[in-house]
Formats: structure tokens, C-alpha cells, sequence
């Protein structure tokens, strides 16, 4: 069992993602969505449970879209990381699931302008925040 | 996942998708056995059909925004979308959960303590779930194939979330029978 955006508070969306002004928009059973000043315009974060969902269907529709997909492990569960390389932005874009027999739980971590932190070092640690979070 | 690039993935789609065969046995769906791990080398035929149950109007309409005023954030198993209601913005989510249950459902509502009222939707069992949240928000999870939800999150107080989320579910349970 997942708590409440897997147990990640407002202050640690802040300070791991060094963005200004987020407004948590959705806050509900299969996850959050942090949004800068509430609005779609800028940088997305989000987290999502799925309970009784494949995790490879999310992960194809990622590699068909995404630069790179690999397998990852965090804190012992195996899962994929998926980013985008935006020719203006860099690896502004990262994703990670991470499966639980037949739920998965993922992280999306969007940057809209730079500069930024390493996208796919903020989606660890939040995941593994979540995964420690867990009961 | 994020819906930045979800036309870029169409658009991909579109061009492979020409002239090609795809092999197999037509199914029902729901009758097929999903396989738990991470084959992504599986074909998925409705890849990203899931946030299109309800087009965009329709969302729009019922948490009364303007059409013009939606935009799909995340799509996949669960689909996000922001709608511009006069009063306030107001986050809307929807999953489909093909192996999931309602009871599972509201063990998990009962687990982060949600107010839990039982309810038929179109004659389907279903649970409308309210949180803390000082607007309102509000869901409706219903047992169809699995289990299907929509969560409505407004941003400002005094919008009828629980009103829109059960409305939508009503179309949505109207759209799959």
C-alpha cells in the first residue's frame, strides 16, 4: 500500500526539483500531479499508482516515444527508466516504473526550461522515497 | 506517462500501422490472459485508446469548460487532463485498471481514509469517494472489466466535483455497454 503520492510532500517536490511556485493540482487514490503556478505551461510531475495494470503496455507505449528505455532496479524492485533528449533542452524528460506483482507505480519528472537538475537523479529519488514509504 | 509527445507517437503509429499484418486471433477484449511481467515485445492494440473513451469535448462540457479549454497532461492506463472551468481550473483524472477490483478499490480508499459511499451507476456497483481536500475533490470508481475511475480535483472551492465525476462515469458506463 501506497500512501498519498507515495508518501512525497509538497517540500520534497520542491526542493528535489529546485522549481518555484508548484501547486499540487491533483491529489486522489492513484496518484498526484504538481503543476508550476497550478497552469499546464511548464514543468509536469507526477506520480501514479496502477493497481491490476500491466506495466509492459506502459512501458511499450515508452519506447515507442522515448529516447532511451532500460531496465532498473531500486531498492530491490525492477522496473524501467525511460528519458527524452530534447535537442533544446537536453534529458529534460524522465520516467521511471517500477513493478509490484501486478500493480506498478511510476514517476514522471518534466523540466520545461533550464536550468534544471538531472531529471533521471530527482525520478530515483523520489521513487525510492516512495518504495521506502510503502506498506 | 507525460502526454507531451503523444502526437508524435500517433503519428509513428500511423506509419507503421500501414500495410502491416498484424498476426493473431481476434479476442474479446478482457478475455485475453495479460501477462504480469514486462514483456514489452507484447502488441498492445489499444495503446492510448484509453484516454479517448470520452473525447475532449464531452470532458470539457461536464466540468463545464469551454472545449477549447482542455489539454490532456499523461496518458496510458491513467489519463490526466486540465480543464478551465469559469470558477477555476479543475484536474481531472481517469484510469482503467483491466486486472483490478473494486474491492481493491476501496481497501485502498479505506487505507488513506477517503469517505466511502456505495453506490449503482447505470446499475453497476460503484463507490463515490471523497478526501480532506478543501475543494472538494471527488471520485467514482465503478466494477467494469476490471475496474474503471474517474477523480475530479478542482482548485478552488464551490465547484460540484462529485456531480461531475459521477456524470462522467454515467457516459462513460453508457459508452461501453
Amino acid at each position: 500500500m501506497f500512501p498519498e503520492c507515495g508518501g512525497i510532500s509538497d517540500q520534497t517536490i520542491a526542493d528535489q526539483t529546485k522549481v518555484n511556485g508548484l501547486v499540487q493540482t491533483a491529489r486522489n487514490s492513484v496518484g498526484c500531479q504538481w503543476l508550476a503556478g497550478g497552469g499546464i505551461l511548464g514543468p509536469h510531475f507526477s506520480f501514479s499508482w496502477y493497481r491490476g495494470s500491466p506495466i509492459g503496455r506502459e512501458r511499450k507505449t515508452e519506447e515507442l516515444t522515448r529516447t532511451s528505455v532500460e531496465d532498473v532496479n531500486i531498492e530491490g524492485h525492477d522496473g524501467f527508466i525511460a528519458y527524452s533528449d530534447d535537442p533544446n533542452l537536453g534529458i529534460s524528460l524522465c520516467e521511471i516504473g517500477i513493478q509490484f506483482n501486478d500493480d506498478f507505480i511510476e514517476w514522471s519528472i518534466s523540466f520545461a526550461q533550464k536550468p534544471y537538475p538531472d531529471a533521471c537523479a530527482v525520478a530515483k529519488e523520489v521513487t525510492r522515497q516512495s518504495i521506502v514509504n510503502a506498506k | 506517462m507525460l502526454a507531451g509527445v503523444v502526437a508524435v507517437l500517433a503519428a509513428t503509429t500511423l506509419t507503421v500501422g500501414c500495410g502491416r499484418t498484424v498476426e493473431g486471433t481476434a479476442m474479446k477484449e478482457g478475455t485475453s490472459d495479460v501477462p504480469r511481467n514486462d514483456d514489452s515485445m507484447k502488441k498492445y492494440p489499444n495503446l492510448l485508446k484509453e484516454c479517448d473513451v470520452l473525447t475532449e469535448d464531452i470532458l470539457a462540457k461536464t466540468v463545464g469548460a469551454d472545449p477549447l479549454d482542455i489539454q490532456s497532461t499523461f496518458v496510458g492506463a491513467i489519463c490526466r487532463w486540465q480543464a478551465a472551468n469559469p470558477a477555476g481550473l479543475i484536474d481531472i483524472t481517469r484510469f482503467w485498471f483491466e486486472q483490478g477490483s473494486l474491492d481493491n478499490e476501496r481497501k485502498v480508499a479505506q487505507n488513506l481514509n477517503y469517505q466511502i459511499e456505495s453506490r449503482r451507476i447505470n446499475g453497476v456497483d460503484s463507490i463515490v469517494l471523497k478526501t480532506t481536500d478543501a475543494n472538494g475533490a471527488c471520485g467514482v470508481v465503478s466494477d467494469a472489466a476490471g475496474v474503471v475511475g474517474w477523480w475530479v480535483n478542482p482548485q478552488a472551492p464551490g465547484i460540484d466535483a462529485c456531480g461531475m465525476a459521477v456524470k462522467l462515469m454515467e457516459l462513460t458506463l453508457n459508452t461501453s455497454s
